[in-house]
């Protein structure tokens, strides 16, 4: 499993699939809370932060120097400290956010589509699918996200460019009423979830021949999903305005309701379920993915796909009990940009500069 | 493995695969569905009484029997719509499916008492689409209105969408109001809400059962009559006929209508088919108050001609065009200092405007924007052109009468 | 009732999967994940006796929500 390659078309397919997936559902609402209608506004101000924190992905990559992200902790680290900070970060990073995307599925489901369905069910059938993919190598995710990702965005651009029928072009206006205070705030946010979440395609340097061409890798990736994220925060706020997006759960799939065209192009929000749903399984698989990398990592296991199974095991158990209710989980969303910017931008910045005094160091020595 | 094996195992997955398709615990089978078409809320003292027109199967086949009634409506009273629904399968035999609502009325006592409350349980809901209108009952009951028996179509509730849909294109002072719509006018400061009334004429109780229909003649008619206004959420009144029309106009909301007037020079009126209008709302201060300037440009053609003019001479043609700006401007301006008048409420969203303009000052003003709305100046520039004349160009009796 | 289907299909997997392990002799690996496993089973077992487990999220939201209310403040 661990010596499958990708090529670096797959590689952008897959990684702007991960990025757009859980970010599409509800990151019109949290922009349009903060930025109100100059949300739109902060997606290209997120991308262009990104772009900056990529180069210091780069560095990193460069110091890696052709070595998988689990030897890289402990040759800059030593082997005992090395293994217990990647234990500690594959735990609360990686496993965390995937164990939260499961539940965030789970409740996205039964909250608009099939609510009698329990839960665990719903996670079971998930991962039996991401299980077996995640067995199968990355080559396989590749080769899938290469065929899904058309699908998956013809379908999002057929279904929210339709929405340009309903467009209120003053929903806009005015502009940048609280200043650009709001814009930048919100904008923090988004880089924050998904773009910082990027530390884990560190996971994937090795794959590639140079660190450059994988940096050129996520910034393609960077700039598709902020495009598919562009598209459905302006779509929502043209059709919808400000107000009305913050207060609902679900607003994409909410606008997505309103779409009534000729009277026969109507009732097209299964279909963003279902992109949804592809997009989170590209999300959990390489969530998987990089966690089992990472405890085969520190327990130095040759065949790491015995850990797939209680790693699935223990995400659906923990998934009952990542967050009691709804408001709970807006008060997480409130804190979680500040989560993933201890391990998105501040843990590889004490990482690159722990590497940067040892591999001085050990060179003049 | 063997391309035999693969087949076999291959076969054995989809089987083991379609097992899955069925839904399993959230399966509606058709058969266990009551479609409900519309919803009423009549507002009773400690709750309401939720009214539901479901759509009879059986009636909508082939063999149908001409004695039962396409629609069965289902009341039921509780607190909240939420319980009133579910209490309502004590008289149905099937579960309610909601994602079909075509039309929601209130009563009126519902519409004074406040729409938010009996509105929550609609947004919440995860089958109800926002696609539906909303109407408000004038002088009847939701219920009687939902059990009226419409001569169209065999469906009542769409025959009151689709009457709507028609209407609020072709006649000026009718206005469907979507829910989104709704929806955004509640998050906004600047402006109020309105909704479309309707009521019933005629013998309304003869209307609600199948002899209504049994003639050309209908017993009991339904009529959209115009809009209510509503404070937040709460109605305050109606308002006439001329008025909708203004707010129609003002809120360029008209697609076509038949404007009318009278003639200059002699007795009788004159209709014109207005085949375009825009209306653009030009917000700016005065001494540092807020105004607002209105420019409407309408294109119209004349639809019919009581007047005793002849059409071939062109300053005609633009004396008429005259009495129709002039006319037109009067009706808004009329319109608007009713509402300005008589309810104090902005319902036009001229604070939208100045919001989008004037966003600084509009902090200053928007907790007491309907104060400054009811004595705020406003000035109509109408701009009618009158372009064609239909198939004949003057009437008839015009060119048999001797010329003066 | 459905934890136990899904824990049973869990370990009928892992013993296919440890089958295939033994045979190369890599019972360090075997272990490993059969303790993992065994975490997994068991709080599959709370959750059936409705026993309460511990909620991370919450300290994270203890520890990170003086700085979220702070870079509100901040920035608006």
């Amino acid at each position: 499993m661990i010596n499958q390659t990708i090529t670096p078309r797959q590689a952008v397919m897959w990684f702007c699939l991960y990025q757009t997936g859980s970010a599409m559902l509800i990151l019109p609402s949290s922009l349009a809370t903060i930025a109100k209608q100059d949300a739109w506004m902060c997606i290209p101000l997120a991308i262009v932060m990104f772009l900056g924190v990529s180069t210091f992905y780069l560095a990193i990559a460069k110091q890696m120097n052709g070595a998988s992200f689990e030897d890289y902790f402990q040759r800059i680290l030593g082997s005992l400290l090395g293994k217990i900070v990647l234990f500690l970060f594959v735990l609360l990073f990686p496993y965390l956010i995937f164990i939260l995307v499961l539940r965030d599925l789970g409740d996205y489901l039964t909250t608009s589509v099939i609510p009698e369905t329990p839960q665990a069910a719903i996670y079971a059938l998930m991962l039996a699918a991401v299980y077996y993919v995640v067995r199968l190598g990355a080559t396989v995710i590749g080769r899938i996200a290469e065929i899904l990702f058309f699908v998956v965005m013809t379908l999002f651009l057929v279904g929210f460019l339709s929405l340009f029928v309903n467009a209120d072009w003053r929903n806009l206006l005015p502009m940048l009423e609280d200043g650009p205070k709001p814009v930048f705030h919100a904008s923090i946010h988004l880089l924050a979830f998904p773009y910082l979440e990027s530390v884990l395609f560190l996971f994937f340097v090795n794959q590639f021949d140079h660190a450059k061409k994988w940096r050129r890798i996520i910034v393609r990736s960077a700039i598709l999903s902020g495009f598919a994220c562009f598209i459905v925060t302006m779509m929502s706020l043209l059709a919808l305005s400000a107000g009305v997006i913050s207060n609902l759960t679900y607003p994409s799939y909410f606008v997505v309701r309103t779409i009534s065209i000729g009277d026969i192009f109507e009732r097209f929000e299964v279909v963003i379920s279902i992109i949804w749903y592809i997009s989170i399984f590209f999300r959990l698989a390489l969530l998987l993915y990089v966690s089992v990398q990472g405890f085969a990592g520190v327990f130095r296991l040759k065949y790491p796909r015995a850990l797939l199974i209680p790693l699935s095991l223990i995400a659906i158990m923990m998934a009952k009990v990542v967050w009691p209710n709804m408001a709970f989980l807006i008060t997480l969303l409130q804190v979680w940009p500040y989560y993933c910017i201890i391990f998105g931008l501040l843990f590889p910045i004490a990482l690159w500069l722990v590497g940067k005094v040892r591999l001085s160091g050990s060179s003049d020595a | 493995m063997t391309l035999y094996r693969r087949l076999l195992n291959l076969t054995a997955l989809l089987a083991l695969l379609t097992f899955l398709l069925s839904g399993c615990w959230s399966r509606k089978e058709l058969n266990e569905l009551s479609v409900v078409i519309g919803l009423g809320v009549d507002k009773l003292e400690d709750g309401y009484e939720v009214s539901l027109q479901v759509v009879d199967p059986s009636q909508m086949s082939r063999n149908r029997s001409a004695e039962r009634s396409a629609v069965i409506v289902i009341s039921e009273k509780a607190p909240t719509l939420f319980e009133a629904l579910r209490k309502a399968t004590t008289k149905s035999p099937r579960k309610l499916y909601l994602s079909h609502i075509h039309m929601l009325l209130f009563d009126e006592e519902a519409a004074r008492t406040g729409i938010n409350e009996p509105l929550d349980f609609l947004l919440r809901d995860h089958q109800v689409r926002p696609d539906f209108y909303i109407a408000v009952a004038k002088d009847f009951k939701a219920k009687e209105v939902l059990g009226f028996v419409t001569p169209f179509e065999v469906l009542p509730a769409l025959e009151l969408y689709k009457s709507l849909e028609v209407s609020e294109k072709l006649w000026a002072p009718t206005s469907a109001i979507k829910v989104t719509q709704l929806m955004k006018i509640f998050t906004e400061q600047g402006v109020q809400a309105v909704l479309t009334g309707i009521t019933l004429t005629g013998d309304a109780e003869k209307g609600n059962t199948m002899d209504n229909v049994k003639q050309p003649t209908s017993l009991a008619e339904y009529r959209y009559i115009g809009i209510g206004v509503f404070k937040q959420d709460r109605l305050l009144g109606w308002l006439n006929e001329s008025d909708s029309k203004a707010w129609s106009y003002v809120t360029n909301n008209v697609k076509t209508t038949v404007g009318t007037s009278e003639c200059p020079r002699s007795d009788g009126r004159f209709a014109v088919d207005i085949t375009h209008s825009s209306s653009k709302m030009i917000p700016y201060l005065l001494n540092g108050q807020p105004a607002i300037r209105l420019k409407t440009v309408m294109d119209a053609n004349i639809g019919e001609m009581h007047c005793k003019l002849d059409l071939e001479d062109e300053s005609n043609l633009l004396q008429l065009q005259n009495t129709l700006n002039r006319t037109l401007a009067e009706l808004i301006s009329t319109g608007i200092r009713n509402v300005q008048q008589q309810y104090g409420v902005d319902v036009f969203g001229f604070g939208e405007e100045f919001h989008r303009k004037y966003p600084k000052l509009w902090k200053t003003w928007r907790n007491d924007w309907d104060d400054r709305f009811k004595t705020m100046p406003v000035q109509v520039d109408s701009e009618f052109k009158l372009n064609k004349m239909g198939e004949s160009i003057s009437p008839m009796d015009y060119k048999q009468a001797p010329k003066e | 009732m459905l934890l136990l289907v899904i824990m049973a299909i869990a370990i009928g997997f892992s013993f296919m999967e440890y089958r295939s392990l033994k045979e190369q002799g890599d019972y360090r690996d075997i272990t490993i994940a059969a303790s993992l496993l065994g975490i997994g089973i068991l709080m599959g077992c709370l959750q059936l006796f409705n026993v309460g487990m511990p909620n991370p999220m919450s300290l994270v939201i203890k520890l990170l929500q003086p700085t979220s209310q702070l870079v509100s403040k901040w920035l608006s």
